[in-house]
């Protein structure tokens, strides 16, 4: 059950969005799709939606071939990034639609709608426009318009995209809530490599129109299947013949007893402080690479490690690191 | 809303003596010449019946050239935003023509297309008992054909502006393409059809070029007000002449001020 994909491809003229993709969705879970821009996180999505037909391929929603079924007879909620309120209708109206499209009577619409509002926190503003609330009380309202038809499945393109780091932190959370307590199956776009972490079941890397990894969320950090999600799920940087991720290079002032033996001598180039954090580039003594480390500590650490800009230090990944083979770059 | 300094008071005023000088001042004449120079013209103009006849024509012509242009402007409106087709540059620039055509230029194309004695399709109409030009129809075409886009190209950028997103939701809420007609892409664009049927009403009341070729001008029957108003003048009724052009200017204030009314309510989004 859930959405079985299989042998889906979708082209643009000559341009291949989408290449024979074949993926499955559990039924009840979070999944997300995560990729860079342009890799055909939209298209895909489109596509389960209805909105778009692939040239080849099928798509199962839990055991129904709808492939061919038009988007209004799909029963799926979708979630835009910029919203899609119906600017013309108060915000009950808006979760309405779908049920008065349905012809529920009456006081079962009302008495839905009212749940509903109640559910994403919006019972004060039932009788407000769209253009009366913040993004993020539109994108509730949004949410709450698209379960109202029990959708089998609920398609969020980059629900939070439009809005500011804060808003979105806080929606982020909420949704992963929300969805520990309603269980539809649910696929949301995402280029944020943080939001997919933290909100997923299950993260789907999408790039040049393929599948990069399917895993949970610490499959795809600790182990990522090719160079692509290595890179793109984190941040990486190469000390030597191997790449790592900064927070894993162990750094120790020189002088001190470095717990790893084939450390090597560096100066730390550059000092960064961001909030808690600091990054750091540590230029080493012996031209094995091109670039410097990049090393990440804690402010606290970076204390404990009596280190500072300019200061002379030993470098060497932390043992129980996921290495990766460098190559050329 | 900035401060105000001295400059821009003196930009605000010259914008302010130059649209009295132009627009005010002239139509403020108007409505002193048909009130306040001994008697009441407009009672006067509307107690003569081939008058009421003219008044007559021109708002039931103009009505149903709001009619015909707005079906056509939402329609080709939708058409040319929302689909893609060969012709479709073509088929917009077209749509454009009427209001570039000089209106007296517009009265003679109609006069060969449908005209009873040269007219392609006119003269076999004629003996079919049917007679477009020199008749009502007549000005109802020419008035149609000179306010044909307003209504299109008012609709044109708000549908571009709303985009497809909440047609797209309400789909996968489950709706119909009618009920998407009705429901999400009619009412989103209801304040743009109203400006597009103002622009159209204004300029199917006051036309008068196209009008005069093809109507004929035969008082009590195919007469406009414009035309009328012209006839007046001519005649040295100038009084009433201007009554009528004071009531021309009243349609399209009275338009004018039902939208700016109506509006403010959906703007603030
Ligand atoms: N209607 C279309 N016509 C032509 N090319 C298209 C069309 N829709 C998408 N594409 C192309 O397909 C590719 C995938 O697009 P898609 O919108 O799925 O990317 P995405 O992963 O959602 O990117 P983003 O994160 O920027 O939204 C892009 O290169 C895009 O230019
Ligand atoms: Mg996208």
């Amino acid at each position: 059950m859930g959405i079985e994909i299989s042998g889906l491809s979708k082209h643009y003229g000559d341009f291949a969005a989408l290449e024979d993709i074949t993926l499955s969705v559990p039924s009840g879970g979070l999944t997300a799709l995560l990729g860079p821009s342009g890799s055909g996180k939209t298209t895909l999505l489109r596509i389960l939606g209805g909105q778009e037909t692939p040239d080849a391929g099928t798509v199962h929603i839990d055991g129904r071939d709808v492939t061919r079924v038009p988007a209004q007879q799909r029963n799926i909620g979708f979630v835009f990034q910029h919203y899609a309120a119906f600017k013309h209708m108060s915000v009950a109206k808006n979760v309405a639609f779908g049920l008065e499209i349905r012809k529920l009577p009456k006081e079962r619409i009302r008495q839905r709608v009212e749940e509903l509002l109640q559910l994403v926190q919006l019972a004060q503003h039932g009788h407000r426009m769209p253009s009366q609330l913040s993004g993020g009380q539109r994108q509730r309202m949004a949410l709450a318009r698209a379960l109202a038809i029990d959708p089998s499945v609920l398609l969020l393109d980059e629900p939070f995209g439009a809005l500011d780091a804060k808003v979105r932190k806080e929606l982020r959370d909420w949704l992963r809530r929300l969805h520990d307590d309603v269980h539809v199956t649910s696929v949301f776009v995402t280029h944020d490599q943080e939001e997919a972490l933290e909100v997923a079941d299950t993260i789907v890397v999408v790039n040049e129109g393929r599948i990069e990894q399917v895993g949970t969320p610490d499959e795809i950090y600790d182990h990522p299947a090719t160079d692509f999600v290595f890179h793109f799920i984190g941040e990486a940087t190469r000390l030597g013949e191997v790449l790592l991720r900064p927070h894993d290079v162990l750094i120790t002032a020189e002088g001190e007893q470095h717990p790893v033996s084939t450390a090597r001598a560096g100066t730390i180039s550059r000092w960064n402080r961001v909030g808690f954090e600091i990054r750091l580039e540590v230029t080493l003594d012996e031209a094995v690479q091109q670039g410097p480390v990049h090393v990440q500590l804690t402010r606290t650490e970076a204390q404990g490690l009596g280190i500072g800009p300019g200061d002379r230090v030993q470098v060497a990944p932390h043992p129980s690191a996921e290495l990766r083979p460098a190559g050329s770059h | 809303m900035r401060t105000r300094t001295p400059a821009s008071v003196v930009r605000i005023g010259v914008v302010v003596i130059y649209l009295f000088l132009l627009v005010g001042w002239p139509m403020g004449r108007v409505v002193q010449e048909t009130f306040f120079t001994g008697e009441n013209y407009l009672t006067m103009a509307l107690a003569d019946p081939s008058l009421r006849n003219a008044v007559w024509v021109t708002l039931a012509a103009a009505g149903c050239a709001v009619v015909f242009n707005t079906v056509l402007g939402v329609t080709l409106g939708i058409l040319l935003v929302r689909y893609q087709f060969p012709g479709k540059r073509l088929l917009s620039a077209l749509a454009d023509l009427p209001t570039s055509v000089s209106p007296i230029v517009v009265g003679l194309a109609l006069l060969l297309a449908y005209g009873p004695v040269h007219g392609v399709l006119g003269a076999p109409l004629a003996e079919a008992g049917v007679q477009l030009i020199f008749s009502f129809p007549g000005i109802v075409l020419a008035v149609t054909f000179v306010s044909l886009p307003l209504v299109l190209r008012a609709v044109i950028p708000v549908l571009q502006e709303i985009g497809t997103d909440q047609e797209t939701a309400a789909q996968s809420l489950g709706a119909s393409g009618g009920q998407v007609l009705l429901r999400i892409t009619l009412p989103s664009i209801r304040w743009a059809v109203a400006y597009g049927v103002v622009l159209t009403l204004a300029r199917a009341v006051g036309e008068f070029g196209a009008v005069l070729v093809v109507s004929g001008g035969i008082v009590n029957q195919t007469e406009t007000a414009t035309i009328a108003v012209q006839r007046l003048h001519q005649g040295f009724e100038t009084g009433q002449a201007y009554a009528i052009g004071f009531l021309l200017a009243l349609v399209a204030v009275a338009a004018l001020v039902i939208v700016t009314i109506l509006r403010p309510h959906e703007r603030n989004d």
